[in-house]
């Protein structure tokens, strides 16, 4: 009897040993598939001009120089180009100048790679010859965003790669300087006026066509934004939770010479949760087809004015919009959660470089 | 001995009372339903996740109660260090208690050897079970999995171009990447594949490291603790991209397997190879090391016979102590920006300093509790470990060395993110397998 409840004993406590090592290797396999994950992978796009760079100059290249400013693309350009991969900003490389806000930054990753880099480069003899022409300093767009000012260093090099021009260590100096003050004042699109020929998208009568695609929106004309026009545009809207509110500009542009899209920017919230700025540029009605730029930056609703400059190419799309026959502008709010959005808009333009 | 256990054993049961024995029959059914329905509810789980749909009312009560059960993973870590620490408190200091509790030989009484098959099946079980779980992932991923995978390519990449010495001149880890250089050499793997097979090759060799080791001092517990070890969140974690953690920790096995069956014969043959892996474990990563001498210094520290322990603990381990030495002596003669590598690169671990190669990963020494953050995906793991920690106690030297190592590793999950990036070395994998035999001892 005893043996006989021994033995039922025992297998009772095989069994369960047994099902916790099945439970064991099953929560490790929710795990694996949960968390073992390519970190932060770049766009396709972002691989595919890493790539390139690798195809055409080779891996560890030493006379080559990859930019990028983020932790995550720092390690793929590192994985994928290798070599000298400078972690920062780009006008900083190219003057050869300390970034104090990436040396200081609050994210010791970000300390970390900008200081590994910069150490690699100087091993290497990089930094003192920065300016020597013997470097090739490349910049993959997708991974690195250079705006607009940046831009004026920079040359397309193929395949989405964009290059360093041989341009005088004064220009540099001078860019930097235009850059620092940008970022100082909120206004690229102020501060690149003088490098870029703008061309205002409408002008103040238009601005009275706005329409608001929702009840709880109210689309109304304000002045004294920035002291750069006349006329500007307040929106309040009330977005509901997972909904998109948009407010719409109905013309006829043709934009196909142009690089760029500015405007100058003022917004508040009240949401506390995700949501995003979308700018729509449709070549048809009812939006079949356009061109799409989304950016969840919250710092554009601090309440401070930004003057604000995207490059088109930045802009996804949707079928296959054409920039010679554009038709409709969209400035839209997607929310996560119900919330209230109040921005004011100015000085939509559009630019290119001279 | 062994007919001796047996025989109070069998005469436990007898003496106990009938309601007490239902209800702890009730209490084992009870959790053997709780185990089946977990069992059922996360193999659904990971069925939907790979995008195959699973319906019907009764079907769906075992996912519900995954999903309850899953409510309370948030606290577990919390749960499971205080069940950890309290039950190392009172492992080392409470009562001892001769009922349950008894402590297994340091090496088995008898050698059976009808068991030899079972006893090689259970590794070889546990070592594919491990690969398996290291390839899924990579099975449905394009790219290199995890960040720090790229920084290791990077490095492999370099040293195919710069050569070999690279990793000597630039980094702390320099055995450990040749090792990686000359594998991926002698593979004919390209540097992306190679990370691939890598971390699969890593986790089977982890499981067998720790199957050799527990097979060391309690023969019978190796197999669930190599089962358990490849079942671990903590392997899988460490399979991710944390590869020289990987290897060390291996190393690490491997080693205190060793130290402890020389500690029984001391052969010189023995001294020499502990001697040589003692280097290995230095030169591939410095931190296991220290981990090493404090976890065997403190053990043997603790023994009745300590003069004569130490003694022998410094003569396999001074070699490496002298090769520490020299490599800060070069150093100081040779300092960056002529030699970044082992040496000149203690600041890195407390984030002063970072070497031309960067660091992987930023480690800071903040008190933290979400660095314990593994233990919440595997709530079955602690409690056996506690389990483990509670039958057996430290009287012997290799309960001692684990009673120190664990003390050691949890002390410093506390205060940095050693818990997150070397969850492997916290051996609660060791002790819940010792767990999970000690209670199958107990029936």
């Amino acid at each position: 009897m005893t043996a006989r409840r021994l033995s039922l004993d025992r297998l009772l406590f095989l069994g369960i040993a047994i099902m916790v090592i099945i439970v064991s290797a099953e929560f490790s396999a929710e795990f694996q598939l949960d968390f073992a994950v390519p970190q932060s992978p770049p766009p396709p796009t972002g691989l595919s001009e890493l790539v390139w760079i690798r195809n055409h100059f080779g891996y560890d290249n030493p006379d080559v120089i990859t930019v990028v400013r983020d932790p995550s693309s720092y390690l793929w350009a590192l994985a994928y180009v290798g070599g000298l991969v400078y972690f920062g900003n780009l006008l900083y490389l190219l003057a050869n100048q300390t970034d104090y806000g990436v040396l200081n930054n609050k994210d010791p990753q970000v300390r970390s790679d900008y200081i590994g880099s910069l150490q690699r480069l100087w091993v290497y003899g990089a930094l003192q010859k920065i300016d020597s022409g013997k470097y090739t300093i490349l910049v993959p767009f997708a991974l690195y965003h250079p705006d607009v000012l940046e831009a004026q260093a920079l040359a397309s090099s193929g395949s989405g790669v964009f290059q360093a021009k041989p341009v005088d260590q004064a220009r540099i100096l001078k860019l930097l300087d235009d850059w620092n003050l940008a970022r100082s004042t909120n206004d690229i699109l102020g501060v690149a006026s003088q490098y870029i020929v703008v061309d205002p998208l409408a002008n103040c009568s238009a601005y009275s066509s706005w329409v608001q695609s929702d009840w709880a929106t109210s689309v109304t004309l304000v002045q004294n934004i920035t002291n750069v026009s006349d006329c500007g545009l307040r929106v309040i809207t009330k977005v509901p939770k997972g909904a998109t509110i948009y407010a719409t500009l109905n013309g006829t542009w043709d934009i196909s010479n142009e690089t760029y899209i500015g405007f100058y920017f003022k917004g508040t919230t009240n949401s506390t949760s995700g949501y995003q700025l979308n700018i729509l540029l449709s070549s048809a009605t009812g939006y079949t087809s356009y061109y799409y730029y989304q950016t969840a930056d919250t710092t554009l609703w601090d309440g401070r004015v930004q003057g604000i400059v995207l490059q088109l190419s930045q802009f996804q799309t949707i079928d296959s919009p054409q920039l010679t026959s554009i038709s409709s502008v969209r400035f839209g709010i997607y929310s996560v959660d119900n919330a209230i959005f109040d921005y004011k808009l100015q000085y939509l333009v559009t630019a290119h470089n001279m | 001995m062994l007919a001796e256990e047996k025989g109070l054993r069998a005469m436990t049961p007898v003496s106990r009372k009938p309601r007490s024995i239902l209800m702890r029959r009730a209490l084992v059914a009870l959790i053997a339903v709780a185990l089946c329905l977990e069992v059922v509810g996360e193999a659904e789980s990971i069925i939907i996740s790979f995008g195959h749909p699973v319906s019907g009312t009764i079907i769906g009560i075992p996912r519900q109660f995954a999903q309850i059960t899953s409510i309370a993973f948030p606290i577990l870590p919390y749960l499971s260090l205080a069940m950890i620490a309290g039950a190392l408190l009172y492992s080392a200091m409470g009562p001892t208690r001769d009922t349950l509790v008894r402590n297994s030989p340091d090496i088995p009484d008898r050698p059976d050897s009808r068991a030899k098959f079972p006893e090689y099946v259970i590794p070889i079980l546990a070592s594919g079970m491990a690969g398996f779980l290291v390839w899924l992932p990579r099975s449905v991923q394009s790219l290199p999995i995890g960040g720090d995978t790229l920084y290791y390519m990077s490095v492999l990449e370099t040293m195919g171009r710069e050569g070999p010495l690279w990793a000597v001149l630039y980094t702390d880890k320099p055995l450990f990447y040749l090792v990686l250089y000359g594998l991926q050499q002698l593979t004919f793997l390209s540097v992306a594949d190679f990370f691939i097979v890598l971390p699969v090759a890593l986790a089977v060799g982890a499981t067998v490291s720790v199957w050799l080791f527990v097979r060391s001092f309690y023969k019978e517990a190796a197999g669930y603790a190599s089962l358990l070890t490849a079942t671990s969140t903590a392997l899988m974690r460490t399979s991710i991209d944390l590869y020289a953690s990987f290897f060390a920790t291996i190393v690490l096995f491997l080693i205190l397997g060793i130290y402890l069956t020389y500690r029984e014969g001391m052969q010189v043959r023995q001294r020499l190879i502990l001697q040589l892996a003692i280097i290995v474990a230095l030169l591939s990563y410095w931190f296991v090391w220290v981990l090493l001498l404090v976890v065997i210094g403190a053990a043997e520290l603790l023994s009745k016979d300590r003069i004569k322990q130490v003694r022998q603990f410094l003569s396999v381990s001074l070699p490496s102590i002298a090769v520490m030495g020299l490599f800060i002596a070069f150093a100081l003669i040779h300092p960056p920006p002529n030699y970044w590598g082992l040496g000149s690169s203690f600041s890195l671990y407390l984030g002063k300093a970072v070497t031309p190669v960067g660091t992987v990963t930023y480690t800071s020494a903040s008190f933290d509790l979400s660095d314990l953050g593994l233990l919440q995906y595997n709530p079955v793991l602690p409690i056996l470990a506690v389990i483990g920690l509670l039958s057996y106690r430290p009287r012997t030297f290799p309960s001692r060395a684990i009673y120190v190592w664990t003390s050691i590793m949890l002390s410093f999950s506390l205060i940095s993110t050693t818990g997150l990036h070397a969850a492997l070395l916290i051996p609660l994998p060791v002790l819940a397998g010792i767990g999970v035999r000690k209670m199958l001892e107990t029936i």
